[in-house]
Formats: C-alpha cells, sequence, structure tokens
C-alpha cells in the first residue's frame, strides 16, 4: 500500500475531544472499552474501541494519559453518545469529571515523508519522534502514530493558536487537504474511521489488537471470547485499490458475492476503497466490479 | 497554560437522569445473608447498591456495606432493620429489582433480578 501523498499536506480533523479528570477517570474508561488501559504507560496514545452488548464497534477513539489526566479523541458523530455512556456509568462515588473540550482543542494530522522538518520549524531540534509516544512541545502534543500505508504526526494544540500553526505549517511548505483529498490519503494509509467499522465486529475489520483478552468483562466481551474460540471470520473489511470509480453502497462482484462499499474515493487515475467482503473473495486478490478490476488486500489496521 | 488548561473547555458534563422512588424486594435468605454480614453494625453502616458501566451487557451491579456517606441524593429503604441506600442516579435502573441470596460453592452469594433490564450476562453480574 503506498499513500501516493507525494508532498507535505496537513488536515484539520474533525473530533470530540474530551478530557476525563479525577482519580477514577482510568478505570471509568477502562470499563467501557474493549482495550485494556488500567496498566498501560502514561505518555503513550492508545487506540481504543468503544463495542455494543453484541460485540459490535460504536465508537474508536484514542487516548492519550497526560499529567494524571486522560484526553480522548473520539468519533464525532458518535461523541455525544460515547460521553454520555461514561458518564452514566460512573459510580456515585468515582472521582471522575468528564470535560468537552470540542472547542479547546483542535487536532491537525500531517502526512509527509518525514517530520523532523516540521518539529524543526516548531522549535524542537533533535527531538525523535517514537510511534505512539506523546510529546509535549510547551501547549502543544505530538504523536506519530504508523498505519500499513504510512506514518501520520498528529498535533493537537489550544484552537486559538491555530492560526499561528496554520503559519508554521505553511513556513514549512504544507498544504491543506481538502475533505476529499483527507478521504483519498486516509484510505490510501489506511487510517481507521468509524464510517468504516461501524457495526462490525472487531476481527472483520483487522482490529483484533485492539481486544484485550485479559482485561475481564468490558460491552461486547462474550462475544469476543466467543470469536476467538469458536467463530469463524465469514466477511473481512478490504482495501480496494484500482482505477475506476466506486460508490458506496451494496452491490454485488461480477462473481455474484455480495460486497458493502463503505468509502472510496478517486485522484489522478488511482482509486481506493474500503469494503466488506467474503474472505473467499478477498484470499483471490482481485475482484472483478462493474467490469473494473481491483485489486483486494484485507484490512490490519492497527 | 498547558494545552488541558486553556479556554473552551466545558463544564463537567452532567446526566440528566429519570429519578423513582425506589422498591427493592428481599427474599428471607437475601435478609438473613445480609444480617450476618453486617455483623451488629446496622446503626453505623448502611447496604449501598449500585450500578456502574462495565460488565458485559453495559452495567455492573455493586453492593457495599459502608459507613452512612454524605452525599444527599440517596433513597434509603429499611430491610429488616437494615439500611439499604440507593442513589438517585441509580434509582430508574435499580427500582423493583428482587435480591435473593443463593449458597452454593460456585456462583453463590447474593443474586439480583433485575425487571429494568433487556438482557443479562452469563455470571448474573451484568445488566444492560
Amino acid at each position: 500500500m503506498s499513500n501516493n501523498a507525494s508532498g507535505k499536506e496537513y488536515f484539520v480533523r474533525p473530533q470530540s475531544v474530551t478530557l476525563l479528570q479525577g482519580n477514577d477517570s482510568t478505570s471509568v474508561i477502562d470499563r467501557v472499552v474493549s482495550t485494556r488501559i488500567v496498566d498501560s504507560p502514561d505518555s503513550h496514545s492508545i487506540e481504543v474501541l468503544f463495542c455494543d452488548y453484541n460485540g459490535r464497534i460504536t465508537d474508536i477513539g484514542s487516548i492519550y494519559k497526560i499529567e494524571e489526566k486522560i484526553l480522548l479523541l473520539s468519533s464525532e458523530e458518535m461523541g455525544d453518545k460515547t460521553r454520555k455512556t461514561l458518564i452514566d456509568g460512573k459510580s456515585w462515588d468515582e472521582q471522575c469529571d468528564l470535560i468537552i473540550a470540542d472547542e479547546a482543542i483542535v487536532r491537525f494530522s500531517l502526512v509527509s515523508a518525514d517530520f523532523q522538518s516540521i518539529v524543526t520549524k516548531m522549535g524542537f531540534e533533535g527531538i525523535d519522534l517514537e510511534r505512539n509516544r506523546v510529546m509535549q512541545f510547551g501547549d502543544m502534543i505530538a504523536v506519530k502514530s504508523e498505519f500499513p500505508g504510512g506514518s501520520v504526526l498528529d498535533i493537537l494544540l489550544p484552537r486559538n493558536q491555530m492560526i499561528d500553526f496554520i503559519s508554521i505549517l505553511e513556513d514549512a511548505e504544507y498544504s491543506e487537504m481538502s475533505d476529499d483529498r483527507w478521504n483519498f490519503v486516509r484510505l490510501a494509509v489506511c487510517i481507521p474511521s468509524l464510517v468504516d467499522i461501524s457495526g462490525n465486529l472487531p476481527n472483520e475489520c483487522g482490529m483484533i489488537n485492539l481486544i484485550s483478552k485479559n482485561k475481564g468483562c468490558y460491552p461486547g466481551q462474550e462475544v469476543h471470547a466467543r470469536l476467538e474460540s469458536r467463530g469463524r471470520t465469514v466477511k473481512r473489511l478490504c482495501l480496494l485499490t484500482g482505477e475506476a470509480a466506486i460508490s458506496p453502497g451494496k452491490c454485488r462482484l461480477s462473481n455474484g458475492s455480495p460486497a458493502h462499499i463503505t468509502s472510496c474515493e478517486s485522484s489522478d487515475g488511482v482509486s481506493y476503497g474500503i469494503a466488506k467482503l467474503r474472505v473467499d473473495d478477498i484470499d483471490s486478490g482481485s475482484i472483478n466490479l462493474d467490469g473494473a478490476n481491483w485489486k483486494v488486500e484485507a484490512l490490519t489496521y492497527l | 497554560m498547558s494545552l488541558l488548561g486553556g479556554e473552551g473547555f466545558s463544564l463537567p458534563v452532567v446526566s440528566d437522569t429519570e429519578v423513582v422512588d425506589v422498591k427493592l424486594n428481599f427474599t428471607d435468605k437475601a435478609i438473613r445473608a445480609l444480617k450476618q454480614n453486617m455483623n451488629g453494625d446496622e446503626d453505623t453502616h448502611v447496604l449501598v447498591i449500585s450500578a456502574q458501566s462495565g460488565g458485559c451487557s453495559g452495567y455492573l451491579y455493586d453492593m457495599k456495606i459502608i459507613k452512612r456517606p454524605e452525599d444527599e441524593g440517596f433513597q434509603q429503604i429499611s430491610i429488616g432493620g437494615i439500611n439499604v441506600l440507593v442513589h438517585n442516579k441509580d434509582s430508574s435502573m435499580l427500582n423493583g429489582i428482587q435480591i435473593d441470596f443463593k449458597e452454593t460453592l460456585m456462583g453463590g452469594g447474593f443474586q439480583i433480578d433485575n425487571p429494568n433490564a433487556d438482557r443479562a450476562c452469563g455470571c448474573g453480574q451484568s445488566f444492560g
């Protein structure tokens, strides 16, 4: 997979940003996510899944433990529902305040072959960006994430510093991505999005690494445990790479198999899509859809 | 000023919850077991029954014998001379529960049957 991101680009990502503070914040959030976070180290980002009791994904988030607080970045569309799950599930004697920070913190996602130049421009020379390590630069936080198709540098900063930071990015020759361009890049790099994974089981999305089998019960745990011992993955999300244009929705492959395309984007003659296909069709390595051939790769997001 | 302490942060999120007058049903076995666990501290201690997120089905039951909490958001129900407290925030989820006590080597202890639950997990400790 190649990200086709030849230059330096950035995107201001719409997100739900929630700050959890209080002694019991970690246990409040740990009880409702599928990923064990209670013993995770400080200053590291952790990807987590929120699932329903049927084990199906309802939201995805990134957790940063900073200064004994937890910053949760989750999907914009499910933000309020995820917050309600957290606040409704707080016991009467737990110390945990949820604070909405959508208007306070902004997230820039940078795509480039080399992030060192922007780090230098930000005034922090000699910093080695480690994968998933939360680096604090004054009021900013930087986290480098690696995906199957490339790396992304996320910068979180106070919204009132956004204009100044855009000037720094422009000085470093970064250009802003449109929504369509971001969609293309995130498909190429394989950055997970709720639009593709919502309602699916983690194993269908290549996200089995976000299931902690040693953490005990959480919503969906019974189903996830059975998938481990008895389950057979029939359908999976996969990346389609081709040249033709496709549209989201349910359709049939030329061989009659069902397909559900959740995302797609084209740029400069290259098209990417995310589709849920039968495993047999993915194993063949290519499919034909409306007369056009597509390369197929099962997604392993994280 | 740090990233987590600037402008634009909301006040802590507060969830609106329905508050109902709680009724609890204890079986005779449960009352006997409860008295045994109170160990004569009925005057100073209370049983708090609460719900919190977690478990396979979404919410977990919790039962604690503690000194009477100062929090004013509790409803008090007297069961066989023992004060049982349920917080207002949990009242709609726990109203009408039936509490039994089973003496078995595996999976014994207090068992809760909740008429408000659409589902419960196999071990009986969580509901949704």
